[in-house]
C-alpha cells in the first residue's frame, strides 16, 4: 500500500483504513505497530468493531452493481478488501469503481486503476495522450490507415483535460457508442 | 542484593515501556489524525472524512489488525 501511494503521487489519493475484528486475536483496537503499516500522512485510520463500513460497502455493491461482492466475504463481513472510489463522488451515492482482494494480491491491479493519467486529470495537468494514441493517429493519417478508435480516445482525453468532460465510467459507454457509429 | 533488586526493577520498567509501546498505544503515524473509533451511534466521522476528500481518488481498505 505504501508503494502504491508513492507511485501514484499520493497527494491525489486518500486512503481510509478501516480496521475490523475478524480473527480471534483481534480483541482490541489496532495498536501502534499495526497503525504504522500505513504510515502515509494522507491516510486516515478507523477502528470499526461492529463492521459498519464493511456492511455499507456491501450494500453499495448490491444496490448499484446489483450483485454480491466478488470476493472477501468472510462470515457475512467484507474483509481484506480494497475499494476504489473516483473523485467527485460522495459516500453512499455510488459503489466503488473497483473492488477486490485480498489486498496484498491486488495491489498491482489497483495501482493500474489509479493510473497516472487519472492523476494528471485530477491535478489539471496535460496527459501524455498525444505521445501515445495521438502519435498513432498522426501515423495513421500519414499512411492512410483508419485509426478511429485512437482518434476518439485522443479527442476524449483532450476534452477531459480542458474540463469539458469529467473522467467518469460513463465516458467508456460514450466512447463505445462513438466507435460503433 | 540492592544491585540485584535494581536490575529487576529496571527490567520490569523496560517490559512496561515495551508493552505500552506495542499494545497500550494507539497513536497513528505522524501527519495522520488520531485513530477514529466508529460505533453504531456514530459512523459520521468516516462519511465526513470521505466526503471532505471528494476531489481525490479514495481507497477504502477493510483490514483486520492481526
Amino acid at each position: 500500500m505504501e508503494r502504491i501511494l508513492e507511485q501514484t503521487q499520493s497527494e491525489s489519493v486518500r486512503v481510509f483504513v478501516v480496521w475490523e475484528p475478524m480473527l480471534p486475536t483481534d480483541w482490541y483496537r489496532p495498536t501502534r505497530p499495526t497503525l504504522k503499516r500505513v504510515s502515509d500522512s494522507h491516510a486516515v485510520q478507523f477502528w470499526d468493531k461492529s463492521h459498519l463500513i464493511a456492511a455499507q460497502v456491501k450494500q453499495q455493491l448490491q444496490q448499484f452493481h446489483g450483485n454480491e461482492p466478488s470476493c472477501c466475504d468472510n462470515g457475512g463481513h467484507l474483509w481484506d478488501m480494497a475499494a476504489v472510489y473516483p473523485s467527485g463522488t460522495k459516500w453512499g451515492e455510488t459503489a466503488p469503481a473497483f473492488d477486490d482482494g485480498p489486498v496484498y494480491r491486488i495491489a498491482l491491479t489497483m495501482q493500474q486503476k489509479i493510473s497516472a493519467m487519472l492523476t494528471h486529470f485530477e491535478r489539471g495537468r496535460k496527459t501524455e495522450v498525444d505521445f501515445i494514441n495521438g502519435y498513432v493517429v498522426t501515423l495513421g493519417h500519414a499512411s492512410g490507415v483508419p485509426v478511429h478508435m485512437n482518434a476518439a480516445i485522443t479527442d476524449l482525453v483532450h476534452q477531459i483535460e480542458r474540463g469539458v468532460l469529467r473522467p467518469t465510467p460513463e465516458r467508456m459507454s460514450e466512447l463505445a457508442a462513438q466507435i460503433a457509429d | 542484593m540492592i544491585r540485584k533488586r535494581a536490575l529487576w526493577l529496571l527490567l520490569a520498567i523496560a517490559i512496561l515501556v515495551v508493552g505500552f509501546y506495542l499494545w497500550g498505544s494507539t497513536s497513528t503515524p505522524s501527519g495522520q489524525p488520531p485513530l477514529v473509533l466508529l460505533n453504531e451511534a456514530n459512523v459520521s466521522p468516516f462519511q465526513q472524512s470521505f466526503n471532505a476528500a471528494s476531489s481525490n481518488t479514495r481507497i477504502v481498505l477493510l483490514l483486520s489488525p492481526t
